[in-house]
């Protein structure tokens, strides 16, 4: 088994967990976004 | 369209050709014929991976759901992200790693080689099918607008991608998704301007966006669950993440984009940037047919949007039926724009019970409209009884050709065609790499001169666009086509990922087992699809739990004498 994880690190960030967790927090972002949108109706 | 306009559109594809030959050139094995030579750095596998999913249907069919349906489509991609991070944790290191050309030639290692060869089958299946619809999608749509025979339409869009994706592989094809996916985001960018800017003296886009809200255009959230229901918060999040993971981890036409990285870091940024641009990018999509929408509130729009349909049934015998309903329509029009007129001027004053009085008076429209759209989808199917009645799909152009300046519009056009090349190409390569690697490489062993493997690939790739075109002939009357391409998917690609995630995650299953299982969720899932209402979107959810647990099942039944061969999956 291997461990996927350990490769070079990210040029952004110095982590890929914190690059992961930029996704998620932009993914959220967006979904508040919306859910203010669809309040506006 | 003026000589100015076709005189760019054929510069541009002129363009784009040249463009891919030139930068595929000097490919000397199957490394660079299939995967780039492993060479691109993140900006570029980030637009080749976002160039491939955005086809012409995107940039067709989305503006038109935004204009017909508001903003909510856009929760379709919100398990997209997610998919992105767990794709980078499992599959991009492992592919990498073992330097596959495929997904599927993991699955022998992992497996044996009747589950790659099922995975791979399953692929050609539903990739080659899928293939036809990316050309037939917007030649359909192209032909009716510019009056082109439908079939010819699609030999061109076909015959475009195929002359540099055979020229110079998987190189060419990334090389020409940068430029072609730069200049359709720049055009959709002045595009959306432009109509913002059509808008008329005195309504500002904040009033656009009043306008949109007031008519139920801006519903991107729906926190309701109903599994019967395509887009909601939940299905987009669950059942969109299924769907992504599959077709971002077991789809070769992604694997082999992501593939061309130089390193799995180059590849995990390219899908990173995905996941953090996406969604945002739908949205905006969305939202430009919505502008569309709130131009319409002040503007006659065409009582069908299909301009050769309509054209038929003016002219035939229903033509004063027709006209009637046209007249109708431009009646109900009028008043709906002196009702938002009314809205907004009630919005500038302050006055809610104005805004109140108006905002009814827009519903009554609504209704009256909708009736009238009712009627003439019967004229339209008492005429033909098989004839589409959605228009959806024309929308935009529609509006393009109307409304927007000399010299847009071509490029316009050209963004569309460039949109259909960047997909086409991209499956295309992947239907080659699967066919040379997972079979014909599989029979006649890798070629002692790489030229050879070169060829047969070249080969197959001219007959994969042939099959494509072909059966794009087939690919009408399918509803909305994103829609059409998106179910056509979700029938495999939860088998493919249940795969996939037992390969993955279950050391102890064992070939065998996950072999039966893949059988018995495939036709689950094709149950489910002939016989329930369910969503299209939990097939993938369906699909993959069914392989999970009854391979578990399988397994257990079969006993666990022996050690399963190296699971070649994450710790």
């Amino acid at each position: 088994m291997n461990a996927p994880g350990r490769d070079e690190p990210p040029p952004f960030l110095g982590r890929w967990s914190r690059l992961y967790a930029l996704v998620i927090v932009d993914l959220l972002l967006v979904i508040a976004f919306c859910g203010w949108l669809s309040r506006r109706g | 369209m003026s000589a100015i306009d076709w005189t760019i559109l054929f510069a541009a594809l002129a363009a784009f050709v040249v463009y891919g030959v030139w930068r595929g050139r000097g490919e000397r094995n199957l490394t660079d014929f299939l995967l780039a030579g492993r060479a691109m750095r993140w900006p570029t596998v980030a637009i080749s991976v976002m160039a491939t999913q955005a086809s012409a249907v995107t940039f067709l069919s989305t503006p038109g759901q935004g204009f017909a349906d508001g903003l909510r489509f856009v929760q379709f991609y919100f398990g997209l992200p997610l998919a992105m991070i767990v794709v980078c944790l499992t599959a991009v290191p492992i592919f990498h790693r073992l330097g596959v050309f495929t997904a599927y030639e993991y699955l022998e290692r992992r497996f044996d080689g009747r589950t790659r060869s099922l995975a791979a089958a399953l692929f050609l299946i539903q990739r080659g099918l899928a293939a036809g619809i990316t050309i037939y999608a917007p030649a359909l749509v192209l032909s009716v607008i510019l009056g082109w025979d439908v079939r010819w339409t699609c030999v061109l869009l076909g015959g475009l991608a195929v002359v540099y994706t055979t020229s110079g592989g998987s190189k060419a094809v990334s090389h020409t998704h940068v430029l072609q996916f730069l200049i359709i985001m720049a055009t959709m960018v002045i595009a959306f301007v432009l109509v913002l800017a059509s808008l008329p003296a005195g309504v500002s886009p904040v009033d656009a966006a009043f306008v949109a809200a007031r008519s139920g255009k801006l519903n991107a959230l729906q926190l309701r669950f109903d599994p019967n229901d395509r887009y909601n918060l939940w299905s987009g999040l669950v059942g969109g993440f299924f769907l992504q993971l599959s077709y971002f981890g077991t789809d070769q036409s992604q694997v082999g984009r992501y593939l061309t990285g130089s390193s799995v870091a180059q590849s995990r940024l390219g899908l990173v940037f995905n996941g953090l641009v996406k969604v945002p990018m739908q949205l905006a999509i969305l939202s430009l047919g919505v502008a569309v929408f709130v131009f319409y509130q002040f503007a006659a729009p065409p009582l069908f949007f299909n301009p050769t349909e309509s054209a038929r049934l003016a002219a035939g015998p229903d033509g004063a039926a027709w006209h009637a309903l046209e007249a109708r329509q431009a009646t109900v029009v009028a008043a709906r724009e002196t009702h938002v007129r009314a809205l907004l001027a009630a919005r500038h004053a302050h006055d809610a019970p104005g805004a109140a009085s108006a905002g009814a008076a827009i519903a009554v429209d609504r209704d009256s409209l909708a009736a009238i759209r009712g009627r003439t989808a019967a004229l339209i199917r008492a005429r033909d009884p098989g004839a589409n009645t959605s228009d959806t799909n024309y929308i935009f152009l529609t509006f393009v050709r109307r409304y927007l300046p000399v010299g847009l519009i071509g490029l316009v056009f050209a963004a569309i065609f460039a949109a259909s090349m960047n997909s086409t190409s991209a499956e295309l390569n992947a239907l080659t790499s699967t066919t040379v690697v997972d079979v014909v490489r599989r029979i006649t062993g890798p070629a002692a001169d790489p030229h050879r493997d070169v060829t047969i690939s070249r080969i197959a790739t001219v007959a994969w666009t042939a099959f494509a075109v072909g059966f794009a002939e087939y690919a009408s009357r399918l509803g909305s086509l994103i829609e059409a391409v998106n179910i056509l998917g979700s029938l495999f690609y939860g088998t493919i990922l249940g795969i996939f995630l037992v390969a993955f995650w279950l050391p102890r299953v064992r070939g065998p087992a996950v072999f039966a299982a893949a059988l018995v969720a495939e036709a689950t899932v094709i149950a489910c699809f002939k016989l329930t209402a369910i969503s299209f979107l939990w097939y993938n959810l369906i699909g993959c739990g069914a392989v999970v647990i009854l391979a578990l099942a399988i397994e257990g039944l079969l006993g666990a004498q022996a050690p399963a061969r190296d699971a070649t999956g994450p710790t």
